[in-house]
């Protein structure tokens, strides 16, 4: 398994704790790094600065998110060439049509809705966690290898 | 053909009129005469004139002639005489009687000659100068008669001397009277002869007078027969080709001779025949004045300078002044002072755009007037062209209606329709609001009391757990409830998108197949019609069978033999119908109101599951159809939901 670490973006404190809580009981060990609203996750990726920063094995993206919206959020990663290849799930309550459609539209790698039963949840998160960390073959370490 | 009534300022304009008129009032028996008289009197004249010279010309000649006859006849007789005394001479020389010769010629013809000599006097009228050499011309031949008895007789020649100087002397007389004549006869012909040669000059000019006379009078007679008759008889009968054709006369003149009459009665049968239709036509003008009058709308019109012409009642209502007030006025009057300017240029130019003949047409527009109060209101106005017969326009019309009450209907159902889009973007938010911030909370409910019993389920107790699972099983129902509730609102706002042909009774098929997979134990007989079709939307008729056939699965749960139809029927008021029939629990008919109204349950939860949006989504998406939907039943004793379709394919 992949030792890169996992983004969430999610201002639900609630839910944080839940994912957290899923993760940890279903031995995804990654560390997890927390933005609670769009504009501090876009400071994680384009620091004012400009210092390097390393970048995330999978991004868990809430849509509905104070200040930039996740939407946004997942635009300005997909415009950047060093941040456009990472994996990011769209990862929200909103069953919208509309929310999935542009969703993939940005460039989303998958969309899932929170179920509200914790069983449910757990097993969603997971899944995703097994998936896209240990599963999928992450582009990211190509980027990096080739910078 | 218009007569123009030459109205010159000259003096002598006012004669020339009055021959005109005379002679357009001849009657065209008299013109013609005239035309053909005018030719012949001059030639008459030229004619005569020529004759009386001719006679002249003929009496001088004569007169000449006879001149010339008494000169030769005189020279003849004094010839005849020479002869005569040539003769008696030589033989009186000779005394050889064939000398005698010339003068026994001479006295045979003296008679002659002397006849010859009395008649050109008598013709030249000079018989005395006649007698006078007749009677010499005798004495000469008498004393040459007895020179000739003596030479005869043997007188010696010697004493024939006296005899013949007396016959010489005689001669020399008849010389000189002859002369005489001659002369006078020749001082008589001469001035004949001038008087002759300039008769001929004049009979000459004559001839060429005549002959211009002629062309001249031939001319005026074609003139006056061109504007006395051929001009008028071709305006009459251009007159009678507009009658026949039913277009407006020309005014003619009308003198009064029979042309006069022809063209006077053409316009007088125009005149007759248009009164007739203007009768004809009387009870449909009436008519079209009722209509003005009894109309709501304000008819005003006005004629091409803006002067208002005429006023209806429903004018003298609405702008509240009495006809005999505006008529006359500009029709300005009843502008509203902010769009007078505005308005005056719609008018103008309305005018402009219809000054053409081929452009007729109205316009109409909206805009405010004012009353005489002062006070003003919304109308609708209507222009037109006011045209005359010949299609000229002089004036227009104005149809104007109140349209305060269109107004404030408009105003009214602008502010509804505002209101509505209002309430549909709130309705919008809301459910996004409810599809994300209503389930977190119940994510955190469920999610936590897991955990709770999960991490400290030691800790809780029998008692705790149960709490924890109702947390639990709570908070899952409201999220199904959410989810219901969304997914009626989508519902709501989904169109119509695909809507095919489809085979209703295959998609029953598969459902009721789903639905005994779901429950194997279960034993339903299903009775599905076959081969019911209809245009629906796939996805959204999938639901509404879904439903209904779920629906009789769930209520017929408690039965033993479970027996779920579907089908088709025809009924009384709304054509065929599909309908699916079970004989489960049934309904009570009393609350068949609340079936159909989400979230209204006849059934409690711990009896049959379920949130209540199930028959409200399907009546939902039926009605979406075109259709509606209605169900029948009794408690225990089962249920039919009927509805129908009726949508249309899309390509």
């Amino acid at each position: 398994m992949t030792t890169r670490d996992i983004l969430l973006v999610e201002d639900n404190t609630d839910d944080e704790v839940l994912t957290l809580r899923a993760l940890k009981k279903n031995n995804i060990i990654n560390k997890v790094n927390v933005a609670r609203d769009g504009a501090e996750a876009l400071a994680l990726f384009f620091p004012d600065d400009g210092a390097d920063v390393e970048l995330p094995g999978l991004i868990l993206l809430d849509l509905k998110l104070p200040k930039v919206d996740g939407m946004e959020v997942l635009r300005k990663i997909r415009a950047d060439q060093r941040t456009r290849l990472i994996p990011v799930v769209v990862l929200t309550s909103s069953r919208e049509q509309e929310d999935v459609i542009d969703s993939y539209q940005c460039g989303a790698n998958g969309y899932v809705r929170k179920p509200v039963q914790f069983g449910e949840f757990s097993e969603t998160v997971s899944a995703l966690g097994v998936y896209w960390l240990l599963l999928n073959e992450s582009p990211v370490e190509y980027i990096l290898a080739s910078d | 053909m218009r007569w123009r009534n030459a109205t010159s300022a000259s003096p002598a304009g006012g004669d020339r009129r009055w021959l005109h008129r005379w002679w357009l009032d001849r009657s065209v028996r008299t013109k013609g005469l005239i035309v053909v008289a005018i030719p012949l009197i001059a030639l008459a004249a030229v004619t005569s004139a020529g004759l009386v010279l001719g006679h002249s010309e003929h009496h001088q000649r004569r007169i000449s002639i006879d001149a010339t006859n008494l000169t030769n006849a005189a020279d003849h007789v004094l010839l005849n005489a020479l002869n005569a005394e040539t003769g008696v001479r030589g033989y009186a020389v000779t005394r050889d009687p064939v000398f005698l010769q010339p003068y026994t010629m001479a006295h045979s013809r003296l008679g002659a000659e002397q006849a010859a000599l009395r008649s050109a006097a008598i013709a030249a009228g000079a018989s005395r100068p006649q007698r006078i050499v007749t009677a010499t011309a005798s004495q000469v031949f008498a004393e040459l008669t007895r020179l000739r008895s003596a030479v005869g007789s043997g007188v010696p020649v010697r004493a024939l001397a006296p005899a013949l100087l007396r016959e010489k002397s005689t001669m020399d007389r008849l010389r000189r009277q002859v002369a005489s004549l001659t002369s006078s006869a020749v001082s008589l012909a001469l001035p004949r002869r001038v008087q002759i040669a300039r008769l001929e000059s004049v009979i000459e000019i004559l001839d060429i007078a005549g002959l211009v006379l002629g062309l001249l009078a031939g001319l005026a007679g074609m003139a006056l027969f061109t504007s006395g008759i051929s001009r008028r008889v071709t305006a009459a009968a251009a007159n009678a080709d507009r009658l026949g054709e039913g277009l407006p006369l020309e005014p003619v003149e009308r003198p009064s001779d029979d042309l006069g009459r022809l063209g006077d009665s053409i316009v007088r049968a125009g005149g007759l025949i248009a009164g007739r239709a203007a009768q004809r036509d009387r009870p449909q003008l009436a008519l079209l004045g009722a209509i003005v009058d009894s109309s709501d709308d304000a008819i005003v019109s006005s004629s091409i300078d803006g002067q208002i012409t005429s006023w209806n009642p429903a004018a003298e209502r609405i702008y509240g002044y009495l006809a005999a007030e505006a008529i006359g006025k500009d029709a300005t009057l009843v502008l509203d002072d902010q769009l007078h300017r505005e308005e005056t240029e719609i008018l103008s130019s309305f005018v402009a755009s219809q000054s053409g003949n081929g452009s007729n047409g109205s316009k109409q527009h909206e805009t405010v007037h004012r009353r005489k109060d002062g006070s003003t209101f919304p109308v609708s106005v209507m222009l037109s062209a006011i045209r005359d017969d010949d299609e000229v326009l002089i004036g227009t019309s104005a149809i104007a209606r109140d349209i305060t009450e269109q107004f404030r209907a408009g105003a009214e159902l602008r502010s509804r329709m505002d209101d509505l889009e209002r309430a549909n973007q709130n309705l919008e938010t809301f459910t996004y609001s409810v599809s994300h911030d209503l389930r977190a909370p119940l994510r955190s409910l469920a999610g936590f009391s897991a955990a709770l019993v999960e991490d400290c389920g030691a800790s809780l107790g029998e008692d705790g757990r149960e709490y924890a699972g109702r947390i639990q099983g709570a908070s899952g129902r409201m999220a199904e409830l959410i989810e219901d509730l969304l997914h009626l609102s989508r519902l709501w706002r989904t169109e119509l998108a695909d809507v095919k042909m489809m085979d209703l009774s295959a998609e029953v098929a598969d459902i009721a197949a789903d639905l005994q997979r779901g429950a194997p134990d279960r034993r339903v007989r299903f009775t599905i019609q076959d081969g019911v079709r209809a245009p629906a939307d796939r996805v959204l008729i999938r639901a509404v069978l879904e439903n209904l056939l779920g629906n009789a699965w769930k209520f017929t749960s408690a039965r033993d033999e479970a027996l779920i139809e579907f089908g088709t029927t025809a009924t009384e008021d709304a054509g065929l119908c599909y309908y699916v029939r079970d004989n489960g629990a049934g309904f009570d008919p009393a609350y068949i109101d609340k079936l159909f109204t989400p979230f209204e349950r006849l059934h409690s939860v711990s009896e049959f599951a379920g949130t209540g949006v199930g028959l409200a989504s399907v009546r939902q998406i039926v009605e979406r159809h075109g259709g509606h939907v209605w169900a029948e039943g009794a408690v225990g004793e089962g249920a039919t939901f009927y509805f129908t379709l009726d949508a249309k394919e899309m390509s």
